[in-house]
């Protein structure tokens, strides 16, 4: 075994987690070596042309390429799921040919990204830090996220209203871009909402304009959206953040080093030496690394393997979480035979926060969508006619179609949890069980029914209800929470692994709970925080 | 030979049928283009190196803008139909274009003219044609003059287009004329092929060439072929020349949009003489027979040797007929071969079977199976064709959404969730009969 005495830190994992935790330690001279997997695509993203979807359909005689697949990967007969809006420009963040990271998760959608830039290359973009109670549950200290949520939401690009109605429900944000024109129907919706706003309030539901990690300003060398809805196949002039870019810029620093090799255990030698275990891509030998400090950022599935594994912990039990998600496609009759603009990008366009208990602590939110972008076909599926009357009825229905994605919150439950496995051959498999109990399902569905209430209020009809299979959310946590004793399996507020002297956790896997909310934007200004965390250890050294 | 790098092509008449296959040639053979129509941009493929410029023939301003900046013009816009403006297009459109290449130092022309100039008995696109043809003869410009015979491809309209819709749809097939009318009939890619051999070649500045395929057909003999192609026979009924003539005159004063004109009458009723000899001598041009032609074309699978790679084939043409009512191309028939080997693999299912052996029970069995197997084999296949359609430019429009009067979508959804329910009805007796089967 090779043994590579290796600079300052070691990241495992290129997802916006591991790159956000890099970059304070890059920034102030510290070597850092990147382990990862790395997948890219090397075969549709130079295929999209930089032109409105309606034009590329009408004059692109390629487009089945990007829009069905080479292997056809974009056509899927089965339910609606985890995988059903990645398209096929973008599936290469769920390749994993060697099966480098087995599962074990018969009902449940996980999925793990060797992809570089992660699971983020596919992000919806919506960037809505979580209030001071969801940190708290989560076990973070709410104003020590503040100054890293700013520096991050300026260094992305965000864009959105800086005071509308949601923004009591949302910690405030001071560097926002102006918000993304909406489409036709989103406007419809809000314009009803204005009307009215007091009743809706009553009912416990705020709506406004989703924050998007899309820019409507040029940021460094970055072009604001050029609204040709084409935002789930390519990302012209780079207006919606991506972890590529943050991957380039690091990259070009002397003191980072990028390697493509899975990280599988790490050991703790002494109070400031750890030692890294990997396998190299290109000829699959095992490397040992040695460094000053690790920071684990391979997802929240990722991280809970490194550590049980490395601490030899087969069998036992680390609890999972994962927000509920369900479709409610909708139809807004009201805007029928209504003049359209056409301009629009495909991502959120509206974000409606509901406040069961009143009290700011159980926020249950959805997000408005356009559908166009996505085809007629995949829609078609869901049709109980006969496909040529669907077809029909679908053209005349389609410019007033929307989907609405309500997502719960989830806490940790005896039900819920992930196990690594030994398997015969001296390798192991990660294990999944998610059983969300009845209670929580009918409070969940008592919620959804009360906000498709809210949704017929403003003018959109919910038609049917499309429930994925759980884990499809993609939102995971929970597996090494946050805690402030030093119990084995969690990680203190500081970010370090409890047990060990210098093994950070920087991913998903310290949120103690899910908000209902996309974890994007927080996994980033936590991973910096971390990053700054490890930066004054090294220094304290 | 032009530094094909550089310069650029000017094509009139870019969005009709010889016009897009062209297009798509020059930009392979990494040509700029500028693509003119009076229309828009259509369905012209997307390329960094393709510019669209929107120009009529009749407006002299327009067309100074497409003309200016090319180093070479390849001239295929005309009136097709005997309409009151073909003299305003084709002639004096003609002598608007001889005299604007002339003004902006573009002296190379191609003009694409017709084998109907060499007849006898001329109809108004004949004579117009021949007039054009003169206009650029006698400008001082470096004119290559094509003279295509019958041009057939992915096309609708024209004479090959009524033939072939009229060999699949009609038990016996009405010949306007004795059916001895002999003709070479080209695939539309051989003649794009022709014009770049041109271009690319100074040598036939000045000259003249018929444009047809290796071998003469007559009239009856090709529809024929088509049968065979196809897989039919047909039987044919002649109307005598002079009647038909009459009859289409009639026809044509009073429905403008006629697919059939008083030319194509007259074209396809004198002989002339079809010589491809100094094409091939002065640049090589080399067309498909006509068998090959026409299994591209008409997507009949000679390549498909695989059993269940054809019983593909067809499954997509009669979904196809069934979902949208239309023959998709050859290059759909291919990628829904590959998508079902690919996803569908060897998936059999008796209500399947039952539908290869009566593809008209399609559209009940569908609305069956919609409410009682959503994801049964039988709703994967159509689904799936489905798909494939989106994904073309040659159906776009049907799948790209339009805004459309309240009045209008109520329209629609009364009829088709009407037509839905009948459907259903019929089709739940039949499903359990082609289950039992």
């Amino acid at each position: 075994m090779n043994e590579i005495a290796c600079g300052d830190v070691i990241v495992a994992g290129s997802g916006v987690s591991g790159i956000h935790a890099a970059f304070p330690l890059v920034e102030a001279g510290r070597t850092v070596t990147m382990l990862d997997v790395g997948y890219t695509d090397d075969t549709y993203a130079s295929l999209v042309p930089d032109k409105p979807f309606a034009e590329i359909r009408r004059r692109d005689w390629g487009q089945h390429r990007y829009l069905l697949g080479d292997q056809f990967e974009g056509i899927d007969f089965n339910p609606v799921g985890a995988t059903s809006l990645i398209m096929p420009p973008r599936q290469y963040i769920l390749r994993d040919p060697a099966n480098l990271a087995p599962l074990h998760a018969p009902w449940f959608a996980a999925l793990v990204s060797l992809a570089r830039g992660g699971l983020a290359c596919s992000w919806g973009a919506v960037s809505f830090p979580f209030t001071d109670s969801e940190l708290s549950r989560c076990g973070f200290v709410p104003h020590e996220m503040s100054p890293h949520y700013e520096a991050v939401v300026s260094h992305i690009g965000v864009s959105g209203c800086q005071d509308d109605d949601l923004a009591v429900v949302r910690g405030s944000l001071k560097a926002l871009q102006p918000p993304l024109d909406l489409d036709d129907n989103a406007r419809a919706i809000l314009e009803s909402y204005r009307k009215h706003r007091i009743r809706l309030h009553r009912a416990g539901a705020r709506l406004g304009q989703s924050l998007m990690a899309s820019l409507t300003e040029p940021l460094d060398r970055r072009r604001p959206n050029p609204y040709h809805d084409l935002d789930f196949y390519s990302n012209p002039g780079e207006s919606t953040y991506r972890p590529e870019l943050d991957m380039r810029e690091l990259m070009l620093r002397p003191n980072f080093r990028y390697e493509r090799a899975l990280v599988e255990t790490f050991e703790e030698v002494s109070a400031s030496r750890v030692r890294v275990r990997a396998r190299l891509l290109q000829n699959n030998e095992s490397v040992e690394y040695e460094t000053q400090a690790v920071v684990l950022a391979a997802g929240a599935l990722g991280s809970a393997r490194i550590v049980l594994r490395s601490l030899g912990l087969f069998d036992v039990s680390v609890p999972l979480t994962c927000n509920g998600h369900i479709y409610f496609p909708s139809l807004l009759p009201r805007q029928l035979g209504k003049r359209s603009t056409r301009r629009r990008y495909s991502m959120a366009q509206l974000t409606m926060i509901y406040d069961p208990t009143r009290d700011g602590q159980h926020l249950v939110q959805a997000q408005f969508y356009p559908y166009g972008s996505m085809l007629f076909f995949r829609l078609l599926k869901e049709s109980p006619l006969a496909y040529r009357e669907s077809l029909r009825l679908l053209k005349a229905l389609a410019p007033v179609f929307a989907v609405w994605g309500i997502e719960h919150e989830d806490t940790q439950a005896p039900g819920k949890f992930v196990t690594l496995r030994r398997r015969g051959d001296d390798s192991d498999v990660l294990e999944i069980t998610f059983r969300v109990d009845e209670d929580q399902k009918r409070r969940q569905r008592l919620h959804e029914n009360h906000m498709v209430r809210l949704m017929r209020h403003l003018g959109s009809w919910s038609i049917m209800r499309v429930e994925p299979v759980a884990g499809s959310s993609i939102h995971y946590g929970s597996t090494l929470p946050f805690s402030d004793q030093p119990r084995p399996l969690t990680t203190r507020t500081s970010g370090r692994l409890s047990g060990t002297q210098s093994v950070y956790v920087a991913d998903g896997s310290s949120f103690c709970y899910l908000p209902a909310k996309g974890l994007t934007l927080t996994l980033m200004a936590n991973a910096r925080r971390i990053g700054y965390n490890v930066l004054q250890r090294l220094e304290a050294k | 030979m032009r530094d094909s790098k550089t310069s650029s092509v000017l094509v009139t008449g870019a969005t009709g049928f010889i016009g897009k296959d062209l297009v798509s040639h020059l930009l392979e053979c990494e040509w700029r283009v500028k693509a003119m129509s009076r229309n828009g941009p259509g369905s012209l493929p997307l390329s960094e190196r393709l510019e669209f410029v929107q120009a009529d023939m009749r407006d002299e301003l327009s067309l100074r803008r497409a003309v200016s900046g090319v180093s070479v013009v390849v001239h295929l816009a005309a009136a097709k139909s005997d309409e009151a403006d073909s003299q305003d297009i084709n002639v004096h459109g003609a002598e608007r274009l001889a005299r604007l290449c002339l003004a902006e130092g573009c002296l190379r022309l191609i003009n694409v003219s017709t084998q109907s100039v060499g007849i006898a008995r001329k109809g108004a696109y004949a004579r117009t044609k021949s007039a054009a043809e003169k206009i650029f003869r006698d400008s001082e410009l470096h004119v290559t003059t094509l003279r295509p015979s019958l041009v057939y491809g992915e096309e609708k309209s024209g004479v090959f287009g009524v033939v072939l819709n009229f060999v699949r749809r009609l038990p016996a097939v009405p010949v306007l004329g004795d059916g001895q009318w002999i003709s070479a009939p080209v695939y539309v890619g051989d003649v794009s092929r022709s014009i770049i051999g041109c271009i690319e070649n100074d040598c036939t500045i000045g000259k003249t060439y018929s444009i047809g395929g290796p071998r003469l057909v007559t009239f009856d003999e090709l529809i024929d072929r088509i049968g065979a192609a196809i897989g039919v026979q047909r039987r044919k009924i002649h109307f005598p020349f002079a009647l038909s003539l009459w009859a289409t005159q009639i026809i044509t004063t009073l429905w403008a949009e006629c697919p059939i004109t008083v030319s194509n009458v007259l074209g396809s009723n004198q002989n002339v003489d079809i010589d491809i000899g100094s094409a091939r001598r002065d640049f090589g041009f080399d067309p498909l027979p006509l068998e090959r032609g026409l299994a591209l074309v008409l997507g009949t699978r000679g390549d498909l040797v695989d059993e269940p790679d054809r019983r593909a084939a067809e499954e997509f043409s009669f979904i196809s007929r069934y979902l949208m009512d239309v023959d998709p191309p050859p290059e759909l028939v291919n990628r829904y071969v590959a998508a079902t080997r690919k996803l569908l693999g060897d998936a059999a299912a008796s209500e399947w079977e039952f539908v290869r052996r009566h593809p008209r029970l399609l559209p009940y069995l569908d609305a069956a199976a919609g409410v009682f197997s959503p994801r049964s084999l039988l709703r994967n296949k159509i689904l799936l064709a489905a798909a494939i359609l989106e994904a073309s430019p040659a159906y776009a429009e049907f799948f790209l959404e339009e805004r459309e009067g309240r009045f209008r979508v109520l329209r629609v959804l009364i009829w088709q969730g009407l037509r839905s329910a009948v459907k259903l009805a019929v089709g739940v007796p039949l499903l359990q009969l082609a289950r039992r089967t």
